[in-house]
């Protein structure tokens, strides 16, 4: 019993980690294209303060949003709440990513995100004034709006696993390692596969948000947290299946679309 | 509107659509399965099964609707 609990609680914290380190990662990759753009055109100075500040204020959320809640709020409640915001949460990045992937919708572009930054950016008539107050506004917007989410993240996951403390150092490691591999290759990093990231973490926030529904309502999972890669399982084989259905009709309708105008023609 | 009123306004909207995204229906959805959890969590098989299922369907249903909806 002992060895089966054991084997429950690491499968959520590994389950835990993953969600919150993917989730920082893909955020983190989007505000590293802002920050990088801001970095070139207003300078390094304002991009990294601006980036710093909002960091802090998310981290200041985290804290003052997730020590509360794992202190004070009533377990089952507090697991209700967490379990309906990360289903709400997983779905949409699910539901987005799904339809990238099958190519409904078009991938997010980090180099167009790029060049609409440097463009904003670089209005001839700007002062260097209004540039460096412009620019430090643009670096703090985009991290603190990437990063939101992943602070909700934190204190959803943390707090409802009493693991505060672990899923924001997993963020951080998470916007570390994005920003020490931006410092590397000096630019934005559009070669991340981010929508396949965001599936994975969709899938995670999914399982995660169905999981605390169950138990904040009182039910009984088999197997306690052991079920939690179960239901990873469950909801990774109805993405993909979902993702090979919609590449399908997305080609069936192109190759019709093909033959009606070679018929037209 | 006074400024404090158009400020709400603009801080609703912008909850609204961070929330909630570009699939409103999520949330109904997402209010129907915490109002399932809280009707079945002492009927074993219902409570196992009927979560998950549920999610799916929620899920399915949104992806299939979309080339309706472009």
């Amino acid at each position: 019993m002992d060895i089966l609990s054991a084997v429950s609680g690491t499968s959520s914290l590994v389950v835990l980690l993953l969600a919150v380190f993917g989730a920082a990662a893909v955020e983190m990759v989007e505000a590293l294209t802002v920050v990088v753009a801001v970095g070139v055109t207003s300078g390094w100075r304002c991009a990294l303060q601006g980036a710093g500040a909002a960091v802090a204020v998310l981290v200041a959320l985290v804290g003052l949003g997730g020590i509360p809640l794992v202190r004070y709020a009533p377990i089952n409640g507090l697991r209700l709440g967490v379990g309906a915001l990360l289903l709400l949460l997983g779905l949409s990045w699910l539901r987005k990513a799904i339809l990238r992937a099958g190519g409904l919708l078009p991938l997010h572009d980090e180099d167009a995100v790029y060049a609409a930054t440097v463009w904003a950016l670089s209005a001839p008539d700007a002062t260097k004034r209004a540039t460096y107050t412009e620019g430090l506004g643009v670096a703090f917007k985009g991290v603190f709006l990437e990063g939101i989410e992943v602070a909700l993240i934190v204190i959803s996951l943390g707090a409802s696993q009493n693991r505060l403390g672990v899923a924001a150092a997993a963020a951080g490691a998470a916007a570390l390692l994005v920003a020490a591999a931006g410092l590397v290759v000096a630019r934005q990093l559009s070669e991340v596969p981010e929508n396949l990231l965001k599936l994975v973490v969709g899938v995670m926030l999914t399982s995660f948000g169905t999981f605390w529904i169950g138990e904040g309502a009182g039910a009984h999972w088999p197997a306690s947290d052991g079920c939690l890669p179960m239901l990873v399982v469950v909801f990774a084989v109805a993405t993909s299946i979902l993702v090979t259905v919609m590449r399908r009709r997305v080609t069936s309708v192109a190759g019709g679309r093909r033959l009606e105008q070679e018929a037209g023609a | 509107m006074t400024v404090l009123g158009r400020a709400l306004h603009k801080v609703a909207v912008g909850v609204w659509r961070f929330v909630v995204g570009d699939a409103p229906e999520f949330v109904l959805a997402v209010v129907v399965l915490v109002g399932f959890a809280l009707a079945v969590h002492d009927a074993r098989p219902a409570e196992w099964f009927g979560l998950p299922v549920l999610v799916v369907a929620v899920l399915v249903a949104s992806v299939l609707r979309e080339p309706r909806r472009q």
